[in-house]
């Protein structure tokens, strides 16, 4: 009697849910656009997708919108975009594809028959070059030397003896142009860092780390939006984990992707709170009228070096 | 500041003029018989030599008549529910006479009770929405783990608690954020340990609690809501004496005794799991090493004509990691009271007091995860100067003067990588003052109309804010109430639920517009019986300016300005209706509350612009609380009933590339629904306590059994949407369980 009416206790009172009653699925079918338009590099393919139930596995080929008229206005110039029966969701401009010009509006439309219209725009930032980039010792206080850039080495930044850092040596950091990003016409600088040579060892080995969590290290990945405020952006070292080379991106952005990355839900390995911490789940700033997503622009520049095992 | 000058230095010198040396004086304390407490507001009428004089005794039941000549006195001293008792005291020469009242209890003088109650009843029938609790009646409300004031009070109806694991009180729609928490009248930052766990606030030193659940009156200031002020007890020890406890986490102990003609009182309270921690603690599992301690001290002298009191808290906690590969971590946050009290009679008619203070809160995050540092410092410091004067006019009236002056030292910084990311300081300082006049115009009626004035040097701002109380007796049982205010919020608490070591005050610049309430409060008291009392009142507060904490901006951005950190320019509102019964019995004592409400918020930049609940916002809430002896053990038992907490449910899922990266095989994202549109199950739990008084190596001590959510039900905290899986997986984080746990109380 007493077993039972521990396990009662144990066990008995608490509620059960089913999945389905902790969705709201308000917001199904909605237009969903994905472009990111890099200056100095061609007009990227755009994709067109509405959104799927969330307990449902996404589907592309089921999500795409096939049927849609789609342009990008610049200037006087309009390209027009095409899919293909191949990957329906992405359209490709027809014609030869111009490259991402600075300082310039672009302007998307996507009509869908039956009157279903979406407009987005956005201002490319100015071209982005830094000033240099600067290996620190590990207080931050002076210079160690300076690295050498892909305009000076190309290529061969990665067998450059000033580009051969052991892990945790120092601090890797760009000197951004004084003023802010709003000197660029950007509105705010996004890190990108991608470990290039597949199959290297790993740098780290946290005794609190199982196989597991070594198995969830990606070899690139972004920054949230920064500032810059006081003139350098310093790479963390908690974003390497591999030794091998390493190029590292520094985007200034435009308002709408600034808006987008400032404003998605933190999704650490992509996980997403829901409900009552900090009522942080809010519906992103995506800047489009007719649907949701990303058209948005940036300027970036970049460094390579090679990351060795530290001590 | 000219205005300040003229205001306060006649003030300070009044409180400061010395008395008359030459004269007489009669002296003394008024107890009650059979347990010694001291009464608080026994009135007392001094007849003799051709004069009629008055006092009221103070908190720590002092009383004295100075001034007087030789000859033979009568003195009449008339309390609530005691017995009237009347004394002869006769002054030979200029001497100062010691007399001691011992009041007896009875329970037919209930008529006289519109003055002459305690100070926490007569409150309660002026003020609408105010609960006084006690610390035998705190004492009796089952806790988890460790007895705490104000997760006790939680138990009452309006009043909510966020999760299982926080003391925040989130009282008649409005959040911790507005709430005005005080320490004999000092305010208090960050009263929390633990994360949020326990308050800071050791139930051993605590006397009673005030809650203004609204329409507070003008004395108090600063915040949209509520006020609690967590009343300590004061040093008035005759001789030495102490008492000690342990619970599963914490050991406490409290002293007290007399030092000449002066009293003292010191407590302390400690966590010991330090050695359990350290004990499981592994390379591979590197569970961090925690600690909190506080302590208290007062000390008590009437060396100056008045009563002096010299109060200090100190309270810390400490959590430190090292796991090795270049990650560690030390937290550490705390706050320090320092007050100077004093208290004098400046006449037969006129009170006054003056309190120096100086509450510090400050909160330090260094860390270092696989070679990146970050480290978080805040630091809040608020010196204040402030002094009261109570003129009882007559029996029936009464005027409340106040002047203080604060002055505010804030910083935050915050670095990433070695590099400060952001450093804010400010300086500003704040000059309050009210006035408020208390009246009794007949034995039916009582009114209290009151302003206060404030002068914010941030800015410039000058804010005025009106304050009204009125109660109506229809007959002796049944009372009519109606409060309402204005009321502006100048600092603002930025705070991280869960984890209430992060939270932090920053002053609102000119660059927002302070939160700004508007209250209104409409109640029914009704006695049935002397042993029953029932209040029912509705509530409504429209709120304008509201802030939310934008964290929307760049990981470095350097914020300087109110409208940098915070979402603007908010609306909302919160009513509701609110009965409670309470019954005090020989057989047992209790409550049932039960509490409809609604709650909205709308801000322009959030939710799109539309009307959305907070999460806090819920229809119904039941309490109910019963304490019963049975043989030597006393039994507790508390009931807790709430309509689902509000969340935010996924909508849908789609997909977009990192731009950064480019990464077209990126997990889907999810969508979410509008802005707390969902609700959680209801809330229930039970706890229930039993006391009993046990012998333990010859020595008389208490037994504490106390069973936390005794029904085991695992109440829902959150939904965590998992994106990772092909499926997006929703996931229910539930709330505590059942804990149950044994502690022993005893006195040396």
């Amino acid at each position: 009697m007493a077993i039972l009416l521990a396990l009662m206790l144990l066990t008995g009172c608490t509620p059960e849910r089913e999945q389905g009653e902790l969705f709201a699925p308000e917001y199904l079918d909605v237009l969903v656009v994905d472009a990111a338009l890099i200056v100095g590099q061609p007009l990227p393919p755009i994709k067109l997708t509405r959104t799927q139930a969330p307990n449902e596995p996404f589907d592309p080929a089921e999500a795409a919108e096939r049927n849609a008229t789609m342009t990008v206005t610049v200037d006087q110039d309009t390209i027009t975009y095409a899919n293909s029966p191949a990957s329906p969701w992405i359209y490709w401009p027809e014609g030869p594809w111009p490259l991402v010009q600075p300082e310039t509006t672009y302007e998307l439309l996507v009509e869908i028959p039956g009157g279903e219209r979406l407009t987005a725009r956005t201002t490319t930032p100015s071209v982005l070059a830094m000033e240099e980039w600067v290996l620190l010792n590990p207080s931050g206080t002076s210079e160690l030397r300076t690295l050498r850039t892909f305009a000076e080495a190309g290529d061969a930044v990665y067998e450059s003896p000033e580009n051969q850092i052991d892990y945790a040596e120092g601090l890797v950091e760009g000197r951004i142009p004084l003023g802010g990003p709003e000197a660029l016409n950007g509105y705010g600088y996004q890190l990108a860092l991608f470990s290039l040579d597949l199959g290297s060892d790993y740098v780290i080995d946290p005794p609190f780390f199982e196989e597991e969590d070594f198995e969830d290290l990606a070899r690139q990945g972004s920054s949230p939006p920064l500032n810059g405020v006081d003139g350098g952006i310093r790479l963390p070292w908690f974003a390497i984990y591999y030794e091998g080379r390493h190029l590292y991106k520094i985007y200034v952005l435009d308002r709408n992707w600034y808006d987008l990355v400032r404003s998605i839900p933190q999704t650490d390995g992509g996980l997403g709170f829901g409900g009552n911490i900090g009522d942080a789940f809010d519906q992103p700033i995506f800047n489009i009228s007719g649907g949701i997503g990303l058209f948005g622009s940036a300027s970036v520049d970049s460094v390579g070096f090679y990351i060795h095992p530290g001590e | 500041m000219k205005f300040m000058r003229t205001i306060w230095g006649p003030l300070f010198l009044a409180l400061l003029a010395p008395l008359p040396l030459w004269a007489a004086s009669i002296t003394g304390t008024v107890t009650a018989l059979g347990n010694d407490q001291r009464l608080t507001d026994v009135f007392i009428t001094l007849e003799g030599e051709g004069m009629t004089r008055t006092a009221i005794s103070d908190q720590a039941g002092y009383y004295e008549f100075k001034e007087l000549g030789t000859g033979v006195y009568n003195l009449e001293f008339v309390a609530t529910g005691y017995q009237k008792q009347t004394l002869k005291a006769e002054l030979l020469t200029d001497e100062d006479l010691k007399l001691n009242a011992v009041l007896t209890p009875d329970d037919d003088s209930v008529e006289e009770v519109l003055v002459l109650g305690s100070a926490s009843e007569a409150q309660s029938r002026l003020q609408t929405g105010f609960v006084n609790l006690d610390n035998q009646t705190l004492s009796k409300i089952p806790s988890v783990i460790e007895p705490d004031p104000l997760r006790a009070l939680q138990v009452l109806p309006g009043v909510q608690a966020a999760s299982d694991i926080s003391s925040g009180l989130y009282i008649r729609g409005g959040g911790p954020d507005q709430n005005l928490v005080l320490m004999d009248g000092v305010t208090v930052y960050n009263p929390t340990h633990a994360f949020g766990f326990f308050s800071t606030f050791n139930n051993d030193v605590v006397d009673d609690v005030d809650l203004y659940k609204g329409a507070y009156p003008a004395e108090y200031g600063g915040r949209l809501g509520a006020v609690l002020d967590v009343n300590m007890k004061k040093p008035e020890a005759r001789e030495f004496n102490g008492k000690a406890g342990i619970s599963l986490i914490a050991a406490r102990v409290f002293m007290e005794g007399k030092a000449g003609p002066d009293s003292w009182q010191v407590s302390g309270r400690r966590s010991y799991l330090d050695p359990i921690l350290s004990a499981i603690r592994t390379e591979e599992n590197p569970i961090p090493a925690y600690y909190f301690y506080d302590l208290n001290a007062a000390y008590a002298t009437r060396r100056w004509g008045g009563r002096t009191t010299v109060q200090v808290y100190h309270g810390k906690d400490d959590i430190g990691i090292d796991a090795e590969a270049n990650t560690t971590a030390d937290l550490d946050w705390g706050n320090t009271v320092v007050a100077l009290r004093h208290e004098r009679a400046l006449s037969d008619h006129v009170d006054g007091r003056l309190v120096l203070s100086n509450s510090r809160y400050r909160s330090s995050t260094d860390a270092e995860f696989l070679a990146t540092r970050f480290n978080v410092d805040n630091q809040l410091n608020d010196f204040t100067v402030a002094t009261v004067l109570d003129w009882y006019a007559s029996y029936q009236h009464s005027v409340h003067l106040g002047v203080s002056y604060s002055w505010y030292d804030f910083s935050y910084t915050q670095g990433f990588n070695l590099s400060p990311s952001v450093e804010y300081e400010s300086r500003p300082s704040e000059f309050a003052t009210f006035l408020e006049d208390e009246w009794y115009p007949s034995e039916a009626t009582a009114l209290r109309g009151g302003v206060r004035y404030r002068y914010l040097s941030d800015g410039q701002r000058s804010l005025v804010e009106p304050r009204l109380s009125v109660s109506h007796s229809l007959n002796p049982s049944l009372r009519l109430k109606v409060g309402g205010g204005l009321y502006n919020q100048y600092l603002q608490l930025v705070a991280t639920e869960g984890f209430s070591a992060g939270d932090f005050y920053l002053p609102i610049d000119e660059s927002a517009e302070m939160g700004r309430s508007w209250q209104l409060v409409l109640g029914a008291d009704w006695d049935p019986t002397e042993r029953d009392q029932i209040s029912l009142e509705t509530y409504t507060t429209d709120l304008q300016n509201l802030l939310e904490f934008d964290d929307k901006v760049s990981a470095d951005q350097n914020i300087e300005t109110a409208d940098e950190l915070f979402v603007t320019d908010g609306k909302g509102y919160a009513r509701g209706i609110e009965l409670f019964w309470r019954h005090q019995g020989d057989a047992w004592t209790g409550w049932l509350g039960y509490t409809l409400g609604w709650s909205k918020r709308t801000f322009d930049e959030l939710n799109g612009g539309s009307p959305f609940p907070p999460k806090y916002d819920r229809r119904h809430d039941i309490n109910a609380l019963v304490s019963k002896p049975w043989g030597s053990w006393k039994l507790a038992a508390s009931f807790r009933y709430a309509t689902g907490q509000a969340f935010t449910p996924a909508a849908a899922r789609y997909q977009l590339e990192d731009p950064a990266i480019g990464d077209p095989n990126d997990a889907s994202l999810v969508l979410s629904a509008a802005r707390n549109s969902g609700r959680l199950l209801p809330y229930h739990r039970l706890d229930v306590s039993a006391r009993r008084p046990i012998s333990l190596f010859g020595k008389p001590m208490e037994l504490v059994l106390e069973v936390f959510n005794l029904y085991n039900r695992r109440n829902e905290w959150y939904v965590q949407y998992d994106t990772d899986e092909d499926v997006t997986e929703a996931t229910v984080v539930r709330q505590l369980p059942l804990i149950p746990s044994v502690g022993v109380n005893f006195d040396f």
